[in-house]
């Protein structure tokens, strides 16, 4: 039992499609709001960190984001300190949209932008729309590009590599694991990876050990707690192959623009010294 | 008056602030039937749940066979001393019979279940209280009257010396009012069970009581034979009404009637 | 008329039902191995493992902790003299819900990782919670040496408001990790421990469901109210607060070890009542075996109905004790107001 990220896993989960914002502003919005990591971190790559006056009190926030005060929580945004700060843009998840949270700040006249980053597509899906906002596309397209190629590159690498059974922990008590529509099922196949969870219902799901047991995954990967957990079961491939990783949760379970450095770290984790060989040759 | 099985000296009580009963004096012998008599709030109530157990912190004392109701653990009083209260109250749907067995109570030990015998106690004072008909319903469906019935069976099945009944016959028609007070007396007769009662009936008072005591606001404002405190004087002057006293030709007891607003007005004029 | 026949019957007879369910709950789950396989010597290290360290442990805890909330459940209906009291009523199982949401914010501190095993830390602090929560509430219910049964469930209702305020505050300034771990913490949950502590819950539990098995006969007394039982020579006041301290103890372990499950402790004496009759005697062990094996099947049917994922047991346990306990109030309870 340890703090977890399924977190992010609700938050992200439960849109599908970036909703789209009724605001029509010719100016860039410079006074911005923002309650959801994956998207500050988008702002920071297109270099508009300044713009940034207040984040949601559950991070983590890249930079010097992290010492900006807080607006309130993604579901219960502070609507006096959003107006005090003459925010023109609040930018949030897309599962809050859907449980109508934004009508409250839309009626003070202020612009809300939700963005799904749960998923690869909705990743750069974010960033071009975040590009349009800030009148930014030409960067925004760069980054993508680079992003692109960069998931292409780790794509070329484990393109011939056998496919390893992985197991990504999000939480232990009880056990939620990442399934199916998770940026997390995405990297894991990226790298040469089947996820053992391949049949979980959502992309952050309670699942049984049971079934992890009797699927006796080649590589674990647990973002919950001591990695020692899973020791008690030495015929694990995983266990017995010191193939069992603890890794902070925001290495790999906040999308965003970082998605090819995941990409190569969860490559690493399943198939080790993958890159070390190709930028070798 | 060491034979006495209720004895009462100098008590008073007060919930809370509210003063109930101040310095009274009192003494029911086996075998004897005690009323007691007042107007609403004169403190009858009060006495009674006293003399159970059920209300603490008093002055004066109370002695129920010898036993000092202050001190002596309840299970132990309660084998000597049934209650039959006003409006009894059931949480869950008992039947009749499984109420009349928690007479038992008292009697048993730990965990013991009640014995043949016990069942048979209680199957007889059903009988006699005229409730072995509705036995194994549940005490919900009963009517108010039939209920008091049960109640009153289990207060037999407690097997007392002491019998507290606190106004038993209030829900009951004339035919079960009459045979619930002579099972009352059969006990007290019979049994040499010492019975003190409420009753707001004067004429069953009247009809079964040895002695009375007339409670008004707290005090004993008059105690003695039932012929001698039902006098005229005594009955208005602590019911504040007027009163038609009589004796039953056929019996040689009182009659008291309770006179209306219009003849009291009239005797007035007259 | 409860007879020593008719409760040992009756126990035994739950007691089948218990082993049943006991034997249901070991013979399904993900894994491919089933309660035939206890007596497979060539049986593998995983398939071991998925019997004897998951599946048996898991059902055990499940009986425990169900028959704790049921018999927590009828003892506080006796108490209350209110067939609609759970578990919870009390407020135990706030106090019990702040210490786990305490400990989950405080779980990485060193200090506190090096003095208690990691997976204990949050049910010590839910546990001392919940005794927390126990002796204040009691201190506050107690007027003049006496436990008044309406301020206690006064007290138990504002404690629960208070806890569900103190919760949100800790929620409102937790990361977005700790938020989700004590939403998680906050839905009941069945886990699996080891043997030997499941030895020492079964012993912290079976000790006041035995203590309070005792007082059948004097909850039927207290029916008729705490004066009515008094007269009937029940020292009420001992009765009282032992029930609420023993009641208060079973249910603070349960939350301690598992969260809030909803719908035990009151769905099962209840059906049981309207079967069986009012009879505490027979009621609290009947309801103490009941509640075992409902639980242990409704977490089977959570690990089983989407398996392999997991359903939390309390969405279990509310779906099917829900309906089949509105069926059952409008087909038997309307005649007689229970």
């Amino acid at each position: 039992m340890r703090r977890v990220i399924p977190a992010l896993a609700l938050a992200l989960a439960a849109g599908c499609a970036p909703v789209e914002s009724v605001s029509e502003t010719p100016p860039t919005p410079q006074r911005v709001v923002v309650f959801a990591p994956s998207a500050a971190e988008v702002l920071v790559a297109l270099d508009l960190g300044e713009r940034v006056v207040a984040v949601g009190s559950h991070g983590p926030w890249p930079g010097e984001l992290a010492a900006l005060e807080s607006a309130g929580s993604f579901d219960r945004p502070d609507l006096e300190r959003i107006v005090e700060l003459e925010t023109d843009l609040v930018i949030n998840t897309a599962s809050v949209a859907a449980a109508g949270g934004h009508e409250r700040i839309e009626r003070l006249g202020i612009a809300v932008e939700s963005l799904d980053t749960s998923t690869f597509a909705g990743v750069f899906a974010s960033l071009e729309r975040v590009g349009v906002l800030f009148d930014r596309q030409e960067r925004a397209a760069e980054i993508a590009g680079e992003m692109r190629a960069g998931l292409e590159r780790v794509r070329v690498a484990t393109a011939d590599l056998p496919r390893k059974s992985v197991l990504f922990v999000v939480g232990r008590d009880p056990l939620y694991v990442a399934g199916p529509g998770s940026h997390v099922d995405e990297l894991i196949r990226l790298g040469a990876g089947m996820n053992v969870a391949h049949d979980a219902t959502s992309p952050y799901q309670q699942f049984s050990v049971e079934a992890v047991l009797e699927r006796r995954p080649e590589v674990i990967v647990d973002t919950s707690g001591d990695a020692g957990y899973w020791d008690r079961w030495p015929f694990l491939p995983a266990v017995r192959d010191g193939s069992v990783y603890r890794v902070e949760p925001n290495v790999l379970v906040i999308p965003g623009i970082r998605l090819p450095e995941m990409a190569r770290a969860m490559t690493e984790l399943i198939h080790p010294g993958t890159f070390a060989q190709t930028t070798d040759e | 008056m060491g034979s006495d099985a209720i004895v009462v000296r100098g008590l008073s009580f007060a919930y809370r602030d509210r003063p109930a009963l101040a310095g009274i004096d009192l003494t029911v012998a086996p075998g004897e039937i005690v009323g007691l008599i007042g107007p609403n709030g004169s403190g009858k109530s009060t006495l009674i749940r006293l003399v159970s157990g059920a209300l603490d912190g008093f002055d004066g004392e109370i002695h129920v066979m010898g036993l000092d109701v202050a001190t002596t653990p309840q299970r132990e009083l309660a084998r000597a001393l049934a209650v039959v209260p006003q409006e009894p109250r059931f949480g869950f749907p008992f039947t009749a019979l499984e109420i009349v067995l928690m007479g038992r109570h008292p009697h048993l030990a730990g965990l013991a279940f009640e014995s043949e015998a016990d069942v048979a106690l209680a199957r007889d004072a059903l009988e006699r209280c005229g409730a072995a008909g509705f036995a194994d319903r549940p005490i919900h469906e009963l009517s108010a009257g039939e209920r008091q019935r049960v109640v009153f069976a289990r207060a037999l099945t407690q097997q007392p010396r002491v019998l507290l009944l606190d106004e038993p016959a209030s829900f009951l028609d004339i035919r079960h009012q009459v045979e619930l007070y002579d099972l009352v007396r059969q006990q007290a007769h019979d049994q040499n069970v010492a019975v003190l009662s409420v009753l707001h009936d004067l004429n069953l008072a009247a009809e079964y009581c040895d002695r009375i005591v007339l409670l008004r606001e707290g005090r004993v404002a008059a105690a003695g034979p039932t012929d001698e405190v039902f006098s005229y004087a005594n009955l208005t002057e602590v019911f504040e009404t007027e009163v038609y006293v009589d004796t039953n030709t056929l019996t040689g007891k009182l009659l008291v009637m309770p006179l209306s607003g219009r003849v009291q007005r009239k005797l007035r004029e007259d | 008329m409860l007879t020593a026949r008719r409760l040992t019957l009756c126990c035994l007879g739950f007691l089948v039902l218990l082993l049943a369910a006991l034997a249901v709950g070991v013979s399904f789950g993900s894994g491919e191995v089933s309660l035939g396989d206890l007596w497979n010597d060539g049986l593998s290290e995983r398939h071991q493992a998925i019997l004897f360290q998951i599946r048996i442990p898991r059902v055990l805890v499940a009986a425990l902790l169900g028959g704790a909330l049921s018999i927590a459940g009828v003892s506080f209906q006796a108490l209350l003299r209110n067939p609609l009291a759970d578990p919870y009523v009390l407020g135990v199982s706030g106090g019990a819900s702040i210490g786990g949401v305490v400990a989950l914010t405080l779980i990485e501190l060193p200090a506190l990782a090096a003095r208690i095993p990691q997976p204990l830390i949050v049910p010590v602090f839910a546990f001392a919670g919940a005794l927390g929560a126990l002796v204040l509430i009691e201190r506050i219910a107690t007027v003049g040496g006496r436990l008044t049964v309406y301020t206690v469930l006064l007290t138990g209702a504002i404690f629960n408001a208070f806890s569900a305020a103190v919760i949100y505050f800790i929620q409102s300034l937790a990361s977005l990790e700790e938020l989700h771990a004590i939403v998680f913490h906050l839905m009941g949950r069945v886990r699996e421990m080891a043997i030997g502590w499941i030895g020492a819950l079964a012993v912290a539990i079976l000790i006041p469901a035995t203590l309070l098995v005792t007082q059948g006969r004097s909850f039927n007394a207290l029916s008729t109210g705490e004066e009515g039982a008094t007269q009937l020579g029940v020292d009420t006041e001992r009765l009282k607060r032992r029930t609420f301290i023993l009641g208060a103890l079973l249910t603070g372990i349960a939350v301690a070890m598992a969260g809030l499950i909803g719908f035990v402790g009151l769905v099962v004496p209840h059906l049981l009542r309207l079967w069986l009759g009012p009879d505490h005697r027979l009621l609290l062990p009947v309801s103490f075996l009941g509640g075992a094996a409902f639980l242990v099947l409704a977490d089977t049917l959570a690990r089983v109905l989407t398996a392999p994922n997991e359903l939390p047991v309390g969405v279990v346990t509310a779906l099917v004790g829900g309906p089949f306990f509105l069926l059952l109030l409008r087909r038997r309870g309307a005649s007689h107001g229970f």
